[in-house]
């Protein structure tokens, strides 16, 4: 987008909005951390799905090893989260690691099945082998210390923020380079990308593992955020729902999965009151995906684009057309 | 025996179940020169081509390029050895723009890893910035280079034929597999063609051609390989293919008549 001042107001505002959050109160704190997680996830996903256009049916399964494995750590071995944290990645890393060859030969729809598969296989360990993860009772996460002072809310919501920012700016670069073209380039045409040179089993199996880095950050944050898990979290149908941000902010758009995690999570926060029209309000939503295909992103874009095309016609009208200065595309 | 032609394929055969795609095919071409491949549907042309560039792996005879074994590499790796491939019907990457796709003929020249590209490094901005430009070289070859910003699946199928052509060059390949890239064109579009395969040619680049068009066919091949089921039923200049009996009857048809203009 052209800098111009309107637009750096606005940055500095909303810079200033995310840096005093906190400010506002436990509830926009509280929402502000489900925001967070959800976008991490909505990036991982977009990368495995969005960019490489692989099905990811069971991300809540990775989701959970991340989540399980912190407070695991943590609850049983005494870690302290500093540590536990970057473990928890690690966890969903190798249990991404070890999936994969079974997972990454499948396409489309036995991808999804096999991957829903692999969610469910999750959920149930966790619901059964109640000796190691507590079952249905699930698992407590203490707050931690460092110097005597608690990681509460406050430094959780500013640790997330680090983590959606590095998390962003990390998709981003992918996107961008060599690395996200051979990705797009899979998604597009599998055959024809392997004879132009791309390893497509490589890049597959990195695209899969970057994801489960992602969802394995995200749970941890979650085990953190929330203080205490159980399987339910982490049940079939949120498969469905994790994946929710990344389609209605757009499948492949970065910008789209912060729009998605700040809609679906501030959604059900506002149907609440109306239970019964939750499903209802679901549904019109991924309905209405028929008219913005591309999610909120894309709508976003042509609306900006709009905005701009307008802007710069009321703006200019009268200079020469010489003068008159190309207003492009972002 | 050392082998003289860039390309030679020895007795090569493929199956598909109870298919003989290919019979025991022997043919090469020759460095800097284009040979086209010619035969009625069905023969196994493109069925050549694909085991090539390492679709599929063949059943039998080998695949010597630049005198080495090529038979046993995946698909992947045929770039890096020099080969590059259009397809029959145009398969380019529709949702990438069209600048996108021809820097992706260029992925195999990138050697950053994972984290040299994330950081940024100098190393990884300049083979970016140097992708970018021999994509634009390549496609102001083809003349596209004004719709660099495009989306490829926006494009006219002729134009879209051409940025194939811009994505396997962009790989700086010494051998071209071309599979019929002048189906579909109209008669002016085919002139073009004509003209960037003689300056494909100035570069030393060697063409193998699949083609039904035989105006093409005849006025810029060195060599003809003429494939019936599977087999090879005639090899020769344009001139001895044309005023051959077997091919006219096989292929050709009784009003052919050979007139190279």
């Amino acid at each position: 987008m052209r800098s111009t001042k309107p637009t750096t107001i606005l940055i500095i505002v909303l810079l200033v909005v995310v840096a005093t959050l906190p400010l506002f109160g436990k509830y926009v704190t509280y929402l502000s951390h489900l925001i967070g997680i959800a976008i991490i996830l909505a990036l991982g996903i977009n990368i495995f799905w969005g960019l490489c256009g692989q099905i990811q049916f069971g991300a809540a399964g990775f989701y959970a090893v991340g989540a399980y494995a912190c407070a695991l750590l943590q609850a049983k071995l005494g870690w302290h989260v500093a540590y536990a944290l970057p473990a928890a990645v690690l966890a969903s890393l190798l249990i991404g690691l070890v999936t994969a060859p079974a997972l990454l030969r499948l396409k489309i729809h036995t991808l999804a099945l096999g991957t829903m598969a692999f969610a469910l296989v999750v959920y149930y360990w966790l619901e059964t082998t109640a000796s190691v993860t507590g079952g249905e009772e699930g698992l407590r996460v203490l707050a931690a210390y460092v110097s005597g002072y608690r990681l509460g809310p406050v430094f959780y919501y500013y640790l997330i923020t680090l983590f959606v920012i590095l998390g962003f700016i990390v998709a981003e670069r992918f996107k961008r380079c060599k690395i996200g073209r051979a990705w797009m380039a899979i998604r597009e045409d599998e055959g024809c990308a392997a004879v132009m040179g791309i390893n497509v089993g490589r890049y597959k199996l990195l695209a899969f593992l970057i994801c489960c880095g992602y969802l394995g950050l995200g749970g941890a944050l979650f085990a953190q955020q929330s203080g205490w898990i159980t399987p339910m979290s982490f049940g079939i149908f949120y498969n469905v729902t994790i994946i929710f941000p990344v389609i209605v902010g757009g499948l492949g758009s970065n910008w789209g999965c912060i729009l998605g995690g700040v809609v679906m999570t501030l959604l059900p926060q506002v149907l609440s009151g109306m239970q019964q029209y939750q499903v209802l309000v679901y549904g019109f939503l991924l309905a209405g995906l028929m008219f913005a295909p591309k999610g909120l992103a894309s709508l976003l874009e042509e609306g900006t684009r709009k905005l701009w095309r307008t802007f710069s016609v009321v703006a200019h009208t009268g200079d020469k057309t010489e003068d008159r200065q190309h207003c492009g595309e972002n | 025996m050392r082998e003289e032609r860039l390309l030679s394929i020895r007795e090569l055969s493929k199956d598909f179940g109870g298919l003989r795609a290919l019979d025991r095919v022997s043919l090469g071409a020759e460095e800097g020169k284009i040979t086209a491949v010619i035969g009625p549907n069905g023969a196994g042309k493109t069925t050549l081509i694909n085991a090539i560039s390492r679709v599929f792996k063949c059943d039998g005879g080998e695949i010597l390029f630049d005198n080495k074994q090529i038979g046993k590499l995946q698909a992947h790796d045929i770039t890096g050895v020099g080969i590059a491939r259009t397809f029959q019907v145009v398969r380019l990457f529709k949702q990438l723009t069209v600048l996108e796709n021809v820097m992706i003929g260029s992925h195999s020249r990138m050697k950053t890893g994972i984290f040299q590209v994330l950081c940024r490094t100098g190393l990884a901005r300049s083979e970016e910035e140097n992708a970018q430009k021999d994509g634009m070289d390549a496609l102001r070859f083809v003349g596209l280079e004004d719709k660099a910003g495009n989306l490829a699946g926006t494009l006219a199928y002729g134009q879209q034929r051409l940025v194939e052509l811009a994505r396997a060059l962009a790989s700086k390949p010494r051998l071209l597999l071309l599979d019929e890239p002048a189906a579909g064109l109209n008669p002016r579009e085919v002139d073009m063609l004509f003209n960037l395969f003689e300056r494909i040619r100035e570069q030393r680049i060697t063409i193998v051609l699949v083609e039904h068009n035989m105006g093409l066919v005849m006025s810029c091949a060195d060599m003809v390989v003429v494939l019936a089921q599977g087999r090879t039923i005639a090899e020769g200049s344009p001139k001895e293919i044309g005023n051959n009996p077997t091919v006219i009857k096989a292929y050709l048809g009784k009003g052919w008549v050979y007139d190279r203009s």
